[in-house]
């Protein structure tokens, strides 16, 4: 196949930017719904605890940082696959 | 200037909805495969005592190995998916042979089908400076 022509180029970066938004929103929810489950398990208060929430930096800045080593080596094996073609 | 795709494509024509369509298919497959690996390798790799914030050595090893095999997986599974009685598990029968297509090619060309499309895109990024932008509270 063909590579995108300009205006082909313009319409998919469009597509890209309302795509990240969704996927934002998506990965948002499902970090709040993992560090809520692994860190928020008391309900004798309703306020968050220092200790849940010195949980909550954790688990989120932690997962962060995983999905960045992720997206890393995912691009490396991407780049190989496309090398060996 | 081409004319009837003759002599390649012009630079500046109208756009091809067949093509953006197919770049838009892509575009999902790649960001569907990545976003599985964060959840897979989340959940073998890290633990949920959350210690600290940073990845420690083990786990950011356990990481790159878990990537690395992920796409070994990913190939294999493929290769298996090929090696039916006429070559691809009868998927000609299928009735959608459209759908049989876009098997083969998914096999036949791993997670990265036609990757010239978004092989610029970088997933991780664009979460990450979403993620700064809309909740700089991470970050600060």
């Amino acid at each position: 196949m063909d590579q995108l022509n300009n205006r082909e180029q313009q319409e998919f970066q469009q597509l890209v930017e309302q795509k990240q938004m969704k996927d934002f929103m998506r990965l948002y929810s499902s970090l709040v719904q993992r560090c809520f489950t692994d860190c928020v398990n008391d309900f004798t208060s309703k306020a968050l605890s220092s200790r849940e929430e010195s949980c909550l930096e954790k688990c989120s800045e932690k997962f962060l940082k995983h999905s960045e080593r992720v997206g890393q080596r995912f691009q490396e094996q991407n780049a190989a696959l496309m090398q060996k073609r | 200037m081409s004319f009837l795709g003759l002599g390649g494509q012009n630079p500046n024509g109208p756009s091809n909805p067949q093509k953006l369509l197919a770049a838009e298919a892509e575009l999902d497959m790649v960001t569907d495969m990545f976003n599985r690996l964060v959840e897979s390798c989340h959940e073998k790799c890290i633990k949920a005592d959350y210690s600290s914030g940073d990845l420690n050595a083990n786990e950011g090893l356990c990481l790159d190995r878990c990537v690395a095999k992920y796409f070994d997986v990913n190939t294999k599974v493929g290769e298996v998916s090929m090696r039916g009685a006429d070559g691809n598990y009868g998927l000609e029968d299928t009735a959608n042979t459209v759908h049989a297509e876009a098997w083969k090619q998914r096999i036949l060309h791993g997670p990265t089908l036609n990757v010239k499309y978004v092989h610029r895109i970088k997933v991780h990024e664009i979460v990450r400076l979403t993620m700064v932008y809309l909740a700089p509270w991470h970050f600060n």
